[in-house]
């Protein structure tokens, strides 16, 4: 039988998108001198009960169709079968689906120059890498923030 | 904890929609956003004030009647602007 498929990786490392997790892996050093013809993948919703999820995918990247819980870890092994059979599982790999991101911390604000420094910290991403913030002044009336 | 930051020109304050008049302080509210979606809102924070130098004095004069032989009296008003804090 074939090696344990071998570097699943998450390429966000860690990151979803919004309602999808894609990962990806290797084939082991050895095919069983037999060519792979498929992977099998279980995966594990923190319950630590490993269930059979696809039973026939070709292709080492695999993107889920089922509904993703937001902020849910869930946990993928894959094996690869030749003609004689499945071998080992590889190493599981835990991916966390997104959510928002936490509050940003309340921002600071100096004077430099001809210009005004606003700062803040980067607050917990949650499972999903930030794509852009978005900052807003209050106008003259004090009460409008755009 | 990573500090983030960035840098708006006053000038774009004092413009639409804006039109922060100098002596304003600056409010501010910042949001993230990653593939699931975008944040809550975070506390208005504000400290920094806006400020610029006056304006040029303007009615500049000599007070004649106040003007004598070994003195001389000159009198002026403040400009339009003081530039956000008392001249």
């Amino acid at each position: 039988v074939p090696d344990a498929p071998v570097n699943l990786v998450n390429p966000g490392l860690w990151l979803t998108n919004a309602d999808q997790i894609t990962f990806s892996w290797e084939d082991g050093e050895s095919d069983g001198e037999a060519a792979i013809t498929d992977y099998r993948i279980y995966y594990d919703q923190t319950t630590n009960t490993w269930v059979e999820l696809v039973s026939s995918h070709t292709g080492q990247t695999y993107t889920t169709d089922f509904e993703l819980v937001e902020g849910h870890t869930y946990s993928f092994k894959v094996q690869a079968q030749n003609s004689v059979g499945f071998g080992d599982f590889s190493d599981p790999i835990s991916i966390k689906a997104a959510q928002l991101p936490d509050q940003t911390s309340t921002p600071t604000t100096s004077i430099e120059g001809e210009h005004v420094r606003v700062t803040w910290s980067q607050p917990d991403y949650r499972g999903s890498v930030l794509t852009s913030y978005t900052i807003t002044f209050r106008q003259a009336d004090e009460l409008t923030f755009s | 904890v990573t500090d983030r930051s960035c840098l708006v020109p006053i000038q774009t304050l004092r413009e639409a929609p804006f039109n922060l008049p100098w002596g304003s302080s600056i409010y501010v509210i910042v949001a993230s956003t990653n593939a699931y979606g975008t944040s809550v809102n975070s506390e208005a924070g504000n400290g920094a004030v806006i400020l610029t130098v006056p304006d040029a004095p303007v009615n500049f004069r000599n007070v004649i009647t106040e003007t004598h032989a070994t003195q001389i009296s000159l009198v002026w008003e403040n400009g339009f602007s003081n530039g956000g804090t008392p001249v």
